[in-house]
């Protein structure tokens, strides 16, 4: 069995001044190279969570343990060689080039005036490649992108040459390519540096992919883990956070906003098209092979053409078209269905 | 390398024109003295004019020492509490230390009345009229730094304190304003000389406590360069990377309070280089980095302090506008410019 990196014996988190509990008797642990996602609508404490284990908020009750030591026992720079924190807080070092803001890092091993020496520096860079920041070092950090200036963040709590890092919602402002670009970082440093990786989100597609466990919080106070896949197949996924109106597909393994069900699809044809023209049905309200239900509207598809251009030709109740394109369908059918469901329009 | 030999280049001038701003100051006044006179006075060497000597070294020399001392500790007080507070607006006055000794003064100038020392002060800057207005805003500022030190032991969140600091600001003006109503005109009129600013208060006798006030300030602040590097991302981050917040966070308004309330003490409420100096101090040097900015403030503010005491005494002329006007005149287009070149003054710290 490994060594835990990180364990908590029911730690309690939350605001004493408010008297506000938001966390109840968590146990849990990380153990070296793994990545461990935080879930939980929003409320639930996930930040509190992130802040309570770096230090910055004092557990309530219970106990957190660093490398087997109480973390009450570490003095400051100790505690900053072991945990490295992104938080979501706005810099605004903006005349601060990348290569500098990193060099921040080095702060628990510089002298008080903080000098780098040569080997400092070489941990920078390191830190900036490891985070896929090389490029930016020398940018003023005020004119970064919003997922340039996260790369440059991961590098500086790296250059802490932490063994646990937390992440408070690295995802959150990214587009998707950065989130997944994110991810695969996150990924890659904790196989590779035997680092513990945890970070908080609302990616749960990411996270169910990618994450090798994840932490459930509810609104409760309540907390489940376990791989991905354990918390799929157990429904504990689904119980404790879906809000209503969205169902989970658990073959799929993702979350499906339901259509209102308009009618029954048949799609001839083959290959990514038909999954393609199938999914833009589904998202209209059209499903193939529904059971145990009367379908008054039944719509015939038919792609004509292996390989583009295509040609849509449909037919719904004895209204038929044809499209070069998805959306044209789409439209057309759109038209032709509301004509149907509203054929006459009351007269006041 | 080339960005740094032209810092270096930069500090260089900033250097030079320090002590050519000083010499200048020695020089102009009411009466013009000779430069060459100058140095041979600061050289102990005979002069021609034994008139332009007494001058120099009795009035003008220890009012000059305390522009360049009061410039450094205004712009560095103000880097600090921007730094700390992370707001670009911040200044010395924030922590409402100004107002404070603004206090301490009028309950001495407004309220003592028939006493000695109210006596005195109208028969304008006698020394011990002199004396009473330094003891008085110096317990003005004691009193609100001591409060704002207590506090900031309990508060945690740092935003609480600055609200706090202005609102001790706002009751300190309210109470000037009362003693200012119910107090007799020649009274109101030395509060207002005052609280216009000035260098010339600061003697021979005197100037020993202000350098010694203003070094321990300064020593205090360059000893946190490294924290407040760090508090460059906030105090989350800070503490992450292993600073001990609250201590530093005592550290910094001590030093700060010090430099401000010492300064107010001897020269009265003095604006905007405060607020200005480091802003100039960030876009002259294109950095965040408190290891250069708090050198480039001391040297900026310092310059800014004599430029500011040169003009106010209009070269040539009997007439002497308020300090505070011209440092206000002088500093408000450096804000206004610095604004509209970074188009967003969160950005540039």
């Amino acid at each position: 069995m490994m060594k835990e990196l990180l364990s908590t014996k029911s730690l309690s988190a939350g605001y004493k001044k408010e008297n506000r509990t938001v966390i109840n008797n968590l146990n849990f642990s990380l153990y070296p190279g793994e990545l461990v996602c935080l879930l939980g609508p929003n409320g639930s404490g996930k930040s509190t969570l992130i802040k309570t284990l770096g230090g910055i908020i004092p557990p309530l009750a219970g106990e957190l343990f660093l490398l087997g030591r109480n973390l009450k026992l570490f003095d400051p720079q100790e505690r900053a060689r072991t945990v490295g924190l992104v938080l979501t807080d706005i810099i605004s070092a903006g005349y601060l080039k990348a290569f500098d803001l990193v060099a921040l890092g080095r702060h628990p091993y510089t002298n008080w005036r903080g000098s780098l020496s040569w080997k400092d520096r070489q941990v920078v860079m390191e830190s900036l490649e490891a985070a896929g920041a090389t490029a930016l070092a020398y940018r003023y950090v005020g004119r970064l992108s919003d997922g340039e200036k996260q790369k440059v963040m991961i590098a500086r709590a790296l250059a802490q040459e932490p063994k646990i890092l937390l992440l408070d919602e690295p995802t959150a402002f990214l587009d998707i390519p950065r989130r997944l670009e994110t991810f695969r970082l996150l990924k890659t440093l904790s196989v590779h540096t035997g680092k513990a990786i945890f970070l908080s989100t609302h990616d749960l597609d990411l996270a169910l992919h990618r994450a090798d466990r994840i932490i459930l919080l509810n609104s409760f106070g309540e907390s489940f883990a376990g791989a991905p896949e354990d918390l799929v197949l157990d429904g504990t996924l689904e119980k404790s956070f879906l809000p209503e109106g969205v169902n989970f597909d658990r073959e799929k393994g993702s979350f499906v906003l339901p259509q209102e069900l308009k009618g029954e699809a048949l799609v001839e044809g083959s290959g990514t098209v038909k999954s393609w023209t199938i999914k833009a049905l589904e998202r209209n309200g059209f499903y193939p092979e529904v059971r145990g239900a009367e379908w008054k509207k039944r719509l015939l598809v038919r792609i004509q053409g292996s390989t583009a251009p295509y040609l849509w030709l449909w037919q719904l109740g004895d209204q038929k078209g044809e499209a070069d394109s998805i959306y044209l369908m789409i439209r057309q059918i759109r038209e032709v269905f509301l004509s149907l469901e509203k054929p006459e329009v009351r007269q006041p | 390398m080339n960005k740094k030999s032209s810092r270096i280049f930069l500090g260089l001038v900033l250097i030079l024109s320090v002590c050519l701003l000083f010499l200048l100051s020695l020089s102009l006044g009411s009466v013009a003295i000779p430069f060459k006179e100058i140095v041979k006075v600061l050289l102990g060497l005979p002069v021609e004019n034994r008139a332009w000597q007494k001058i120099v070294l009795l009035f003008r020399l220890p009012k000059a020492l305390a522009a360049l001392l009061a410039g450094a500790a205004l712009s560095i007080s103000g880097l600090l509490m921007q730094t700390l507070f992370r707001n670009p607006l911040a200044g010395p006055s924030v922590l409402g230390i100004n107002a404070g000794a603004g206090l301490g003064v009028a309950v001495t100038v407004l309220a003592a009345g028939g006493g000695v020392g109210g006596a005195t002060l109208l028969e304008g800057f006698s020394w011990f009229g002199q004396v009473s207005l330094v003891v008085s805003s110096a317990i003005g500022a004691g009193l609100v730094l001591i409060i704002i030190i207590f506090l900031s032991r309990r508060i945690d969140n740092i935003m609480t304190l600055l609200i706090l600091g202005l609102l001790f600001g706002y009751a300190a003006e309210a109470g000037v304003s009362i003693l200012m109503h119910l107090s007799v005109a020649e009274r109101v009129q030395a509060y207002i000389f005052w609280s216009f600013g000035s260098f010339s208060g600061v003697t021979w006798d005197s100037l020993w406590v202000f350098t010694l006030f203003v070094i321990l300030g300064l020593l205090l602040g360059f000893g946190t360069v490294k924290q407040l590097n760090a508090l460059l991302l906030g105090e989350g981050y800070a503490f992450s990377m292993g600073v001990r917040i609250r201590r530093t966070r005592r550290l910094i308004i001590l030093s700060t309070a010090l430099l401000a309330g010492v300064t107010t003490a001897f020269c009265g409420p003095i604006t905007f280089i405060g607020i200005a100096i480091p802003h100039l101090a960030r876009v002259l040097f294109a950095s965040s980095d408190h290891k250069l900015l708090l050198p480039a403030s001391m040297l900026l503010g310092s310059s800014s302090a004599l430029l500011s005491d040169i003009v106010s005494q209009v070269p040539g002329q009997d007439l002497l506008l308020p300090l505070n006007a011209v440092t206000s005149l002088l500093g408000a287009p450096v804000v206004i410019w610095v604004i509209l070149k970074r188009k967003n003054l969160q950005e540039s710290f």
